[in-house]
């Protein structure tokens, strides 16, 4: 029997529950409805037939919706009901929350996998990120920073360009006068050792020759004294606060001025501070506390003023309104129209990039440090995206479980909009929680961080700004991830859940196995990464140099080391420990000086290559435990030979047949070439080995090379403090190793290849512990099948093999993706340096082997625990 | 039946120029416009009513509820002074277009020449 006013009841519940209509919305169509039922019945139609026209002819249900929904916050507005609205949004979001908390709670191991998973990848790339955003910031701490430039040179030479950085003094002068978009030149000199003696006390500190205008060109904020007077005379220095305190005492800027203060430089002249800066930050290339007038390194020589003597670094500030690539096409000429012969372009780069970008091939950038900030970033995404893949593969496979609680909720009149809202809920609510844990994992681990990357961030780094962002980051991943799950869930039709009969669709199964092949590509890709940077640091360590630098020890010539270097010598070759001494202009690794203007008998007038020269001691290739290959070394023996050089073998296949008794000339020195030394690394693993010229002049030596008996480098320190102390009682002694030195040069390497080691570890485990979530959950789904095939026959191996099998299918399928993409990510990381390690097929099989061998272990426990379950039981249950 | 996007153009300025003619309420509105259209306009309660809550929120109109015996009370609506100045709007720049039609389409020639 139809009754009027129930139906309207009933039709008005409907609606209530739909969230766009305003109780006094309702009130409006049911007096439209009943006014239409009215006329209806009035013209004669049944009530039952009336209601059901009139109700129609309201329009479609979900169109309204939409509709009245555009109008809703207008009128929330007018109503003044805005907060009453937000009110109880919020009770939902409690609801939905409260529904979160207490689903993770009984689904503890899901809960735990996942936010494990995503916590220890969130604080891996936070640590990344915080380790990119600081070479980032590397250079760029100075006001107007971006207008300081430096000064590089493309040298033709062959066939070959070469990018150097050194500038000669007369450019710096020409630079300076006649480019009106040039507002400073400042040379440098490269830091350098200066013993600093203020009231009898010295300090061994680092110091920079620095030109004139260097103040103006770096804005570095005085303390005392002012940037534009800070170098009128060759005598004046700037002192950094660190320095000041040393000399001057904790409260010296409470005490007298420091400017006009005396202080010693080397023992040699006493210097007026006309000007304190603040600390230089740790992360700039400009690390000196100390800063000369450049004058002072002019006095007594007269090279300095020869256009082919790039003896400095040039920096000039350019004018706010200069374009770059305009005056780099006007400077470029400039050393071809001075210097006869030179084939060089000169262009700025500016300063705020040449710490990530200071590679240059043939005259072009080819990247740099750059190089490590992109593979770093790219591990941090790699991390998130297999975090993430975790989180949607175990969320849809677990669909199966939650079908039922899904199915219900829709019948009692949930929509898909709620249920959306519901699972992005938990989702956020995960990815927080491991937001939470990411951060105290790094506040925990920050020093253990700052020990391996070898920076020093300190824990008000991670302030609330990059808290920010990086929680910004945790929601945009907790949202993207929970999105498909949540929508693919509360898609679920409720009649086939509830009947019993739900199974999920065969494209989740596919995009699941599609996401588990992503991450095991790049996991191995990660693998193979990690592998190739480990074996070409281990080559790099145990890589024939051409000269030994275990054992050796060296300090610099100063003092009394210097004017009495044969007495030291001998007193040393006396002493317990000491195997070896000898000296040299430089160091043999880094040979820093070169010409041009080398020649020698039959040498081919085209040829134009650049030698590098070495002025060394007797015994100096004894010493280092350099090979001759043909011919001799110096020998006391033979008179003439302060006139003998020797050449590398580099330069002998350059001078070609009869390269032994040849005459060679550069500079002052002419002489036969005595012997050739076999090629060693006097550059870096970067650069190819170029040709190098050994002289004899004990003389012009900067440095005192100590070879000690190996075992007995306690001894050899002793003896040589005790030898340094009596020749040089006012310098402090301080002494290097070699080995040590070398390291240091390939610090950058070592720290990615550790870097990367641990997170590609950390890749790999993460995408384990959605493996073994996985598998367990599909082991579940499929316990009647394993119970059926038991009792049918299948033995346990079979069932191990069942389930092992289709996991061994996709990672070989991620590690087939995944070589050619490492391939490439390798490649070209190894090929900056001029001597690395193949890549070999050994290298992927590896990888590959490694990566399947850890998904097998991973499933293992799971497969063999179901395949001994006791089918009875299985198949008891329901 | 007119084309659907004549109808969603005009939609705003009908439902205006009935509140014009008096205040009146939403049924009133459907059955009225029925009428005048000679059928070929009807509207559902689904896209009048956001229609006219909208033109409240815009304060082009006012609304107010009256109440009599038969269940809720019927809220009715009328213009605003800023509902009349946005009629006679939509009533200069409609009469503009059918100008313009009407010159288009009429029997001058002038546009020939």
């Amino acid at each position: 029997m139809f009754h009027l006013e129930t139906a309207i009841a009933t039709w008005r519940q409907v609606l209530t529950r739909r969230r766009a209509f305003l109780e006094e919305d309702l009130d409006e169509l049911e007096r439209h409805l009943r006014d239409h039922a009215a006329d209806l019945v009035r013209e004669g139609v049944e009530e039952e037939a009336a209601f059901r026209r009139a109700v129609t002819s309201l329009g479609d249900l979900e169109g309204g919706e939409t509709e009245y929904g555009k109008v809703y916050w207008g009128k929330l507005q007018r109503r003044r009901a805005v907060f009453s609205e937000l009110r109880w949004r919020f009770t939902m979001l409690k609801n939905y929350l409260t529904i979160a908390i207490r689903t993770l709670r009984k689904h503890r191991s899901y809960a735990l996998i996942n936010v494990t998973g995503l916590a220890v990848g969130f604080a891996c790339s936070f640590f990344i990120l915080l380790w990119v955003r600081s070479e980032y910031q590397y250079d760029r701490f100075l006001e107007e920073g971006d207008r300081i430039h430096m000064l590089r040179r493309n040298v033709r030479m062959e066939d070959r360009i070469y990018t150097w950085s050194g500038a000669a003094k007369p450019l710096a002068e020409v630079l300076d006068r006649d480019y009106p978009e040039i507002e400073h030149v400042a040379l440098t000199r490269w830091p350098e050792s200066v013993v600093v003696t203020s009231d009898d006390r010295s300090y061994r500190e680092t110091g920079l020759y620095v030109g004139a205008a260097f103040f103006e060109v770096f804005a570095f904020p005085f303390i005392q004294g002012k940037p534009a007077e800070a170098f009128q005379a060759e005598d004046h220095v700037v002192i950094s606060d660190r320095l000041a305190r040393k000399l001057f005492g904790e409260d010296w800027q409470s005490g007298s001025n420091a400017v006009g203060r005396r202080i010693t430089l080397d023992h040699r002249r006493d210097f007026t501070v006309t000007g304190v800066i603040k600390d230089v930050p740790g992360n700039t290339s400009m690390q000196a506390d100390l800063f000369m007038h450049i004058a002072d390194f002019y006095v007594g020589k007269d090279w300095v003023d020869q256009w082919g003597n790039n003896g400095f670094q040039l920096y000039a500030s350019l004018r706010e309104d200069a374009v770059l690539p305009a005056v780099n096409a006007k400077i470029a000429g400039i050393v071809n129209e001075n210097e006869e012969g030179a084939d060089e372009e000169l262009f700025f780069q500016p300063f705020e990039d040449t710490y990530l970008y200071a590679s240059f091939e043939n005259g072009q950038l080819v990247g740099g440090r750059i190089e490590y900030v992109r593979i770093l970033t790219m591990v941090a995404v790699f991390l998130l995206l297999i975090a993430s893949i975790n989180f949607m593969n175990l969320a849809t496979a677990r669909g199966g479980q939650r079908a039922r609680e899904i199915g219900v909720r829709k019948a009692i009149g949930a929509n898909q909009h709620s249920l959306i809202q519901q699972f992005l809920t938990e989702s956020v609510l995960l990815t927080t929680v491991a937001f939470l844990l990411a951060v105290g994992l790094v506040y925990a681990l920050l020093p253990l961080f700052n020990q391996v990357s070898g920076k020093a961030f300190s824990r008000a780094e991670l302030g609330p700004g990059f808290l920010f962002g990086m929680f910004g980051i945790a929601c945009v991943v907790g949202l993207l991830a929970g999105s498909y799950p949540a929508l693919y869930l509360s898609s679920f039709n409720p009649l086939v859940v509830l009947r019993g009969t739900f199974r999920h669709r065969v494209g989740t199964a596919r995009l699941r196995k599609g996401l588990v092949v992503l991450q095991f590509t790049l996991s191995v890709v990660l693998i193979i990464a990690t592998i190739a940077i480990y074996r070409q640091l281990l080559f790099i360590r145990t890589h024939d140099i051409g000269l030994d630098r275990e054992n050796v020890v060296y300090l610099a010539m100063e003092g009394a080391l210097r004017t009495q270097y044969d007495a030291v010598k001998a007193e040393l070759l006396g002493r317990p420990g000491i195997a070896g001494v000898s000296a040299a202009s430089s160091q043999p690794l880094s040979i820093g000086s070169s010409t041009g203007g080398a020649t020698w008998e039959g040498m081919d007038p085209d040829v134009q290559r650049e030698f590098y020269f070495l002025g060394v001691d007797y015994d100096f290739l004894e010493t280092m435990r350099m090979d001759v290959v043909a011919g001799r070394t110096f020998d006391p023996a033979f008179g003439a030979d302060s006139l003998s050089v020797l050449v590398n073998e580099e330069a002998a296949r350059l001078i070609g047949e009869g390269v032994l008794g040849a005459t060679f000339r550069f500079w002052a020195v002419t002489g036969p070439i005595v012997g050739v030394v076999r090629d060693f690394e006097m550059n870096s693993l970067y650069q190819p080995v170029e040709p190098v010229v050994f002289f004899l002049n004990p003389a012009a030596a900067n440095v005192i090379y100590v070879r000690t008996e190996a075992g007995r480098t306690r001894d050899a320190i002793a003896s040589l403090e005790a030898v340094a102390t009596t020749f040089n009682p006012e310098y402090p002694f301080e002494y290097r190793f070699m080995d040590q030195d070398f390291e240091e040069t390939y610090r950058s390497e070592v720290v990615l290849g550790t870097l990367a080691n641990i997170f590609s570890l950390i890749a790999i485990f993460i995408s384990c512990l959605g493996l073994f979530g996985l598998i367990s959950f599909t082991a579940q789904l499929r316990t009647k099948e394993l119970g059926i095939r038991k009792v049918l026959g299948a033995t346990v191996p079979n069932l191990v093999g069942l389930l092992t099998g289709e996991v061994t299918k996709l990672v070989l399928i991620g590690v087939a993706v995944a070589i050619p993409l490492a391939y490439l990510v390798v490649d070209r990381w190894l090929a900056q340096f001029e001597s690395h390690i193949d890549i070999s097929i050994g290298l992927f099989v590896l990888a590959g082997v490694a990566a399947l061998l850890i998904a097998w272990l991973t499933v293992s426990y799971q497969s063999i625990k179901s395949a001994l379950a006791d089918p009875v039981r299985s198949l008891r249950y329901e | 039946m007119f084309p659907k996007p004549l109808l969603a153009a005009s939609f705003e300025p009908l439902v205006l120029a009935l509140l014009g003619r008096g205040e009146t309420y939403g049924y009133e509105i459907i059955q009225q416009i029925q009428k005048l259209s000679e059928g070929r306009i009807s509207w559902t309660a689904n896209r009048l009513y956001p229609l006219l809550h909208d033109l409240e929120n815009r304060r082009l109109v006012a609304s107010s509820w009256r109440h009599d015996e038969s269940g809720p009370g019927r809220k009715y609506y009328r213009l605003t002074a800023k509902g009349e100045e946005a009629l006679a709007h939509a009533k200069r720049d409609w009469l503009d277009l059918n100008a313009l039609l009407a010159a288009l389409w009429g029997p001058t020639p002038s546009l020939a020449t």
